[in-house]
């Protein structure tokens, strides 16, 4: 009997975690999209499947790179912070990349070096971001590619994607091709 | 049923009385209820899976017209109703296995849809491997919790799914090794299974689903010098055919085995490989002195150190004489791979050494008056003579006469084993 009583406590201590993890995404997003700052990022997707999490579109963003004068200590595939500010457009580039958390500013954004290479004596940082994925209807996730690829060298209404950036942490929210959200772009 | 009816004749007949006929019937009744038991687990789990699968599936559609309030409601219900039916089977139907294992199973994959809808509502990145990881921690106490040995094994799929997905399936990788403690996380509930219920069909498939996977994932270690997993692979398939015939699987069927099977499986096709010269040519251009510590050293250190201790427990308790070729076959290898890896002498050693297997599982066909080892012996040979045919330094002559040589031998061994079976007979 007392080995059944510690039984259901173990369970119960498990329920718990397993409500606390999806619960603990949920907040912790919900804080970022509340409290965040909203960037544009130039993006163009690609159209990949996730066997459990259905159809996705792939990001890859245009500011992601960012050249430093010597190599000094950077490796790849650490985490580093990438500040943000706006250019003429209003689209997100990338104003410092640093080891360390910023004290000055809350719009910063915990990623990965993905990669470094070197031209012209510079070093360029390859930045990845930790929003490379848009889940998408699993019917209208193949047009959606099909409407960006229309809309690729749109210079009028080039697409992008919003993402909120709060104290290192981000939240995709959305993507905008020829003007209007991808997820409204009716299948023909 | 029809042995009532043959029971109602023997009795009329006078052949046994009417309480032997009645404990027959008992006794084919109580061996009948376990079949139907077995039936209703089997069907709880499949049930449990499939509905589990399908609502990840339904899912994974990504419902646009669904409002994010509504999706975050529909990721706890499949939770919130598995976790209710795994507290309603440990508090009402404890001794019920189809109840633990379908519960357990079905609140597995509630887990799964839960957070792969919250990943999909927020757009989180993550690639597979990093779900699954966090989806099988989260299930792994269920294991021991439920008792469910379903969760066990879809924990194993899961985590060889992982390993691969991690080390095989992208290049190049970053290292990553945890399946290894996620693996060592699960042994303690299959060695209790071992140790309580040596003929449960759930440690039968364990039996499989465990060495299977880890020869999988074994090569996942593999780095800088490749070849010299093929130590390590000798050694965990000498490990497995001893361990498979040791005491602790005695009791086991053949077929429920996995171990042993696979032990001989794996050491048989490796050896065949090793016997071609072309794969020590391999050997010779690789610069092996560079390495001190990698993982392929470590991992050969572990199996041929797993090997030897259950070498070294055979031994104790057996005879030399009933020490198997495949028992050993890892140690033979590493002195060849150790001493003569620069010479031609060996591919010929590992020629002479499959030869050798070859002749004794014959001897001990015939020795025990069985035909299906006896054939399997001649198998052993044939193949190393096929793959000798592909050797194209070897002359046309030569192999027709050996080809000829083992078709004979199968015609005569058959033949004389069966006339002494006659004559034993008479």
């Amino acid at each position: 009997m007392k080995n059944k009583y510690l039984i259901i406590s173990a369970l119960i201590i498990l329920f718990l975690i397993q409500i606390y993890v999806p619960v603990s995404l949920i907040t912790e997003r919900e804080s970022v999209l509340k409290n965040g700052k909203e960037y544009r990022f130039k993006t163009s997707p690609i159209d990949p499947v996730d066997p459990f999490r259905g159809n996705y579109l792939t990001l890859s963003f245009d500011a992601n790179e960012f050249i430093v004068k010597t190599k000094a200590d950077w490796t790849e595939d650490e985490t580093v912070y990438v500040s943000l500010k706006e250019d003429s457009m209003g689209f997100a580039t990338i104003a410092s990349v640093e080891k360390n958390k910023p004290q000055s500013a809350n719009d910063y954004i915990k990623a990965l070096l993905a990669n470094i290479y070197e031209n012209n004596g510079y070093f360029t940082l390859i930045i990845e971001y930790p929003f490379d994925r848009y889940y998408m209807d699993e019917f209208k996730a193949e047009y959606s590619t099909e409407v960006y690829s229309k809309h690729a060298n749109d210079s009028l209404y080039p697409a992008y994607a919003i993402v909120s950036v709060y104290n290192g942490e981000s939240v995709l929210k959305d993507i905008i091709v020829g003007d209007k959200p991808i997820k409204a772009w009716k299948n023909k | 049923m029809q042995i009532n009816k043959d029971l109602t004749e023997l009795v009329d007949v006078g052949i046994i009385s009417e309480s032997t006929a009645e404990n027959i019937r008992n006794y084919f009744l109580s061996k009948e209820k376990p079949q139907s038991n077995r039936l209703v687990i089997v069907f709880g789990i499949l049930g449990a899976i499939l509905v589990g699968l399908g609502i990840i599936l339904i899912l994974a559609h990504n419902w646009d017209n669904l409002s994010t309030f509504t999706k975050t409601i529909l990721a706890f219900i499949p939770l919130l109703i598995g976790q209710g039916l795994c507290a309603f089977t440990i508090i009402k139907k404890t001794d019920r296995i189809v109840w633990r294992e379908s519960s357990a199973v079905f609140l597995t994959f509630a887990v799964g849809a839960s957070i792969s809808l919250i990943s999909q509502i927020y757009n989180i990145s993550g690639d597979i491997s990093s779900f699954i990881m966090t989806w099988a921690l989260l299930c792994l106490p269920l294991v021991y919790l439920m008792k469910s040995s379903a969760t066990s094994l879809l924990f194993i799929v899961g985590i060889t799914y992982y390993a691969c997905e991690t080390n095989y399936f992208h290049y190049p990788h970053p290292e990553n090794y945890h399946y290894w403690w996620l693996m060592v996380l699960i042994l303690p509930f299959y060695i209790n299974k071992l140790r309580l219920k040596i003929n449960d069909n759930f440690v039968a498939f364990h039996n499989w689903l465990l060495p299977i996977s880890l020869i999988i994932v074994l090569g996942t270690l593999a780095n800088k010098a490749g070849n010299l997993m093929f130590i390590a692979y000798m050694s965990l398939f000498s490990a497995y055919y001893l361990l498979g015939s040791s005491d602790w699987f005695q009791s086991h069927k053949k077929i429920n085995n996995g171990f042993k099977q696979l032990g001989i499986a794996g050491s048989f096709y490796l050896l065949l490989m090793l016997s071609f010269d072309s794969l020590w040519k391999d050997f010779r251009d690789d610069h092996y002195f560079d390495i001190i510590i990698t993982f392929e050293i470590i991992s050969i250190f572990l199996t041929t150190a797993l090997a030897l201790f259950l070498l070294i427990r055979k031994l104790k308790k057996s005879a030399i004489n009933e020490v198997m070729p495949f028992d050993v076959s890892f140690l033979l290898f590493l002195l060849i791979f150790v001493f003569c890896i620069n010479s031609f002498l060996a591919a010929v050693l590992i020629n002479l050494m499959v030869l050798a297997i070859g002749i004794l599982t014959i001897k001990s066909g015939s020795k025990k008056d069985h035909l299906g080892i006896l054939n399997l012996g001649l198998l052993i040979i044939t193949a190393l003579i096929i793959c000798r045919f592909f050797d194209t330094n070897i002359s046309f002559v030569l192999r027709g006469i050996l080809f000829i040589l083992v078709g004979f031998g199968f015609f005569v061994t058959n033949y004389l084993m069966l006339k002494r079976r006659k004559t034993n007979e008479k």
